[in-house]
């Protein structure tokens, strides 16, 4: 026995250590490699199973690179599984996985990021993983993503206003939903031009307008370009946002050739200290781009304010081929269509606007008769967009 | 900070022993932090801490006067600090500070203290570990035959 450990037995005749609570001893055998720490199930009957419980209080998940050393992958994979299995439904504050996972792992790794992601900030590397799509859905608790996917074909995000980094270009991304119900931003990218370069792809997007905020803001959509794009729906709210984006100047900037399908959530109410900067814009010019495949525009929450008015007066100019406008009235509103008066007044304004089309066809429905036609991709989002 | 009275707290050990200790340096532990704020800063001045006898106590305070000032000091000096501290410490003592980290609340110690012992149990044979904490082992010779083939699956 070493030097060391005769001073430390020195005073000692009682077996104290396993008296100790089994918090502490739970708390001492996480900090002891795996191999060191199985080793004390053979101490004694009161040690027998400890080890197993060892990680309950953990809140940090830290398997990095260094975690990695002198492990074969099996090993790894066994340690990181059997911690996550001793975690069960606690809180995880921090999750950090560099973690190779092969063809072998592909299913359990989304199964730790999946365990990972119902609490906390999650950073996830895994070189090569063929990870197709990511969603979080009602995760309010996220303060940040770092991801590092590729092969990502899918990412929908729904929760409050992490900081969200793409430490490389996801190449092949085609589908995406970015909605934040939170009072505040996405805090800006670090990595704008991965993420410009990532949606540059997309054919299918779903966006609030904190969203459309963080993928396109600041440069007023001057590098807007979305050559893809076959389906888009914006959520806008207006009411709980100091600086809503103007989706009519959004709509104009944006290089968006394929778009065949527009559905856009309105806000149930305006500030009225806003002010409508980008309206000259709208007006000008007859060379602008125009809509060569829009086929279908739903409006939903159409209350005929002027904003209202001149996005419809804008589309109605742009989309040369429009088929159907769908504009959805909501039901408790005075421009009802049930109150027949004030509804006929509406729907002449519109019909006699000027059209680019000569086959558009408006659709008008009240909210509560809405049914399932005509329904954007993402439509079934797990929260309720305008309440 | 010369003229400004410094607010101070007295903690009763087990044996009854008082300890007149700085409000912040208290305050590194949680459950005192907690006690204080719960009945009135001024008039709850004599807080009693259970199962921590003075000896304990005493250096159990020389952790939390060390790290109220952690601030003062490079990281570094701190963590050569924290290492001779827990260093000095033989097992009984060992035993005490985590009981008292334990129920007086500080994560800090707490941790200083696993680690050490984590640090005794590394690279040692189970015999080696049952001699140095007295640990008497209470498995049948079937017990200790089906933990062995449990062992070998898990070291597989």
């Amino acid at each position: 026995m070493a030097r060391d450990d005769e001073f430390m037995k020195r005073s000692c005749f009682e077996d104290r250590l396993t008296l100790l609570p089994d918090v502490i001893r739970m708390h001492i055998l996480s900090f002891l490699p795996r191999k060191y720490a199985i080793r004390t199930g053979t101490l004694s009957s009161q040690w027998r199973d400890l080890w197993k419980s060892r990680y309950p209080y953990r809140t940090t998940l830290d398997f990095n690179e260094s975690f990695l050393e002198d492990k074969t992958p099996g090993e790894v994979f066994r340690s990181i599984n059997e911690a996550m299995e001793k975690q069960g439904d606690s809180k995880i504050e921090v999750f950090n996985l560099f973690f190779y996972p092969g063809r072998n792992y592909q299913d359990v790794v989304t199964r730790w990021i999946e365990q990972a992601v119902l609490n906390g900030y999650i950073r996830v590397f895994a070189p090569n993983l063929l990870l197709r799509s990511l969603v979080f859905v009602c995760c309010w608790n996220i303060q940040l993503i770092e991801l590092s996917a590729e092969f990502l074909q899918s990412f929908h995000f729904i929760g409050g206003s992490p900081s969200l980094y793409l430490l490389n270009t996801p190449s092949y991304l085609v589908d995406v939903v970015m909605i934040s119900g939170g009072d505040e931003y996405f805090k800006p990218p670090r990595d704008w031009l991965n993420i410009i370069l990532g949606i540059n792809g997309v054919e299918v997007m779903t966006l609030c307008n904190k969203g459309l905020e963080f993928l396109f803001g600041n440069g007023g959509f001057t590098s807007c370009r979305l050559p893809r794009l076959r389906e888009l729906q914006v959520i806008i709210d207006e009411s709980r946002d100091d600086h809503p984006i103007d989706i009519c100047a959004f709509l104009k900037k944006c290089f968006l050739p394929s778009l065949e399908r527009l559905f856009i959530e309105l806000p149930s109410s305006y500030d009225s200290n806003w002010h409508f900067n980008n309206m000259a814009l709208i007006q000008s010019g007859a060379q602008d781009q125009q809509f060569e495949k829009l086929k279908l525009v739903k409006l939903r929450g159409f209350k005929k304010h002027y904003k209202e008015m001149h996005l419809l007066r804008f589309l109605f100019q742009k989309a040369v081929v429009l088929e159907q406008m769908v504009l959805v009235v909501p039901h408790d509103h005075d421009m009802d269509i049930c109150r027949k008066f004030a509804f006929h007044f509406m729907s002449t304004e519109v019909s006699i606007m000027p059209k680019a089309s000569p086959q558009t066809q408006i659709v008008w429905v009240c909210s509560s008769e809405e049914n399932a036609n005509l329904l954007p991709t993402h439509s079934c989002l797990p929260f309720k967009i305008i309440d | 900070m010369v003229g400004v009275k410094k607010k101070m707290v007295t903690l009763v050990s087990s044996d009854g022993v008082e300890f007149v200790v700085e409000k912040r340096v208290a305050e590194q532990s949680l459950f005192i932090k907690n006690a204080l704020n719960e009945g009135g800063v001024e008039e709850k001045v004599m807080i009693p801490i259970p199962k921590v006898t003075s000896d304990t106590l005493s250096s159990v305070l020389e952790y939390c006067e060390k790290h109220a000032s952690a601030t003062e000091f490079q990281e570094n000096e701190i963590e050569e600090w924290d290492k001779e501290y827990i260093e000095k410490a033989d097992l009984d003592l060992l035993y005490y500070l985590l009981q008292a980290s334990y129920s007086m609340s500080i994560m800090g110690l707490m941790e200083l203290g696993a680690k050490k012992v984590a640090s005794l149990i590394r690279g040692k044979s189970p015999q080696e570990i049952r001699e140095l904490f007295n640990i008497k082992n209470d498995f049948t010779p079937e017990q200790e035959e089906e933990i062995r083939r449990e062992m070998q699956w898990n070291y597989e």
